[in-house]
């Protein structure tokens, strides 16, 4: 945790731009791809009004208001990648023309406009690689703590006598998180590529499509963490017990599952397979 | 995005083009349900 904010202090104070923010801080690359079907955005009000505005505090700041940091001109801003919500220009805009605007979700994925900052996604290798990376981390981060792998990951801890399950879990997630996306995406757009007869090979399709899978990958992470949330939500009971030093509240809970949370769940991925398709 | 329908105007060669990420979207979503139907173990926690 201390490193984590040594790490921010440093690059943020060496390097313009909230470099952390938009390039390292892994709570922010997540937030930056799953926003991407958020019903909210931070955006402009009446485009209208920046067309006569002359200062551009949004991205400029003002004597009192900070601009924004991650380089984002709200007039040309597209969807919420790179932005980190932090409302700087919210604060900075003179006309109060910026503000949190609820929407549909998903535009931003759909349409492939030039945003300010960030560019066209659909040409953005390192931003395709993050999509795929999210939407298999989801996969891997539950399927981790699943009775299958574990017991598998248990064999190979015993077979190759480790001292630690360290090398097991970090090849996993190598191989979960890195080398089969990297292999579905080599497949699929070799597969889509020749298909629709399209020029550029795998990449250029591999590119476009990860975005499609945002909201497959987004629904996965809903569901797993409502999972924790509706059945270990007791769990703070220990925490506080352990906090407040009370050896009475410190023994194991038991975790109920709620009758309507797998068909919850199920729902949740559905629409989130739907909507990608739809995308797609 | 470039979706299929962007890339492609032509209904039937766009369908193509979509067809193995449909594929794959189905897949994952067949693992995803697949994992949240196995035990899952929390620490500290009796399931």
């Amino acid at each position: 945790m201390i490193g984590y904010f040594l790490a921010a202090f440093l690059i943020n104070g060496l390097f313009h731009g909230a470099t952390f923010c938009k390039y390292v801080c892994p709570i922010g690359q997540f937030h930056f791809v799953n926003t991407l079907i958020s019903p909210l955005e931070v955006k402009v009000r009446a485009p209208a009004v920046c067309g006569s505005c002359k200062t551009e505090d949004c991205i400029r700041g003002n004597d009192t208001h900070r601009g924004c940091e991650p380089y984002l001109f709200q007039p040309m801003k597209a969807g919420n990648f790179a932005c980190t919500f932090c409302l700087d220009c919210v604060h900075a805009c003179p006309h109060d023309n910026v503000g949190i605007i609820a929407g549909l979700p998903g535009p931003a994925l759909i349409e492939d406009r030039r945003g300010s900052g960030i560019g066209r996604l659909s040409q953005r290798n390192d931003a395709a690689a993050l999509v795929w990376v999210m939407v298999f981390g989801a996969l891997v981060s539950a399927a981790v703590m699943i009775d299958p792998v574990m017991a598998g990951m248990h064999s190979v801890y015993a077979r190759l006598q480790l001292h630690s399950m360290l090398p097991v879990t970090t090849a996993l997630f190598i191989a979960g998180i890195v080398l089969a996306p990297l292999l579905c995406a080599w497949l699929c757009g070799t597969v889509s590529a020749w298909l629709g007869h399209t020029d550029g090979g795998w990449k250029p399709q591999a590119r476009s499509f990860a975005f499609a899978m945002v909201p497959l990958g987004a629904a996965m992470w809903v569901a797993h963490f409502a999972f924790h949330l509706f059945t270990g939500w007791q769990s703070i009971v220990p925490v506080a017990a352990r906090i407040l030093n009370l050896s009475a509240g410190m023994t194991a809970i038991s975790a109920q599952i709620p009758s309507w949370l797998p068909a919850a769940q199920i729902l949740v991925l559905d629409g989130g397979l739907i909507l990608s398709v739809y995308i797609a | 995005m470039n979706t299929a329908r962007q890339q492609i105007a032509k209904a039937s060669q766009a369908l193509a083009l979509l067809i193995p990420w449909a594929l794959l979207a189905m897949a994952i979503n067949a693992v995803a349900v697949w994992i949240l139907f196995e035990l899952m173990q929390m620490r500290g926690m009796v399931m």
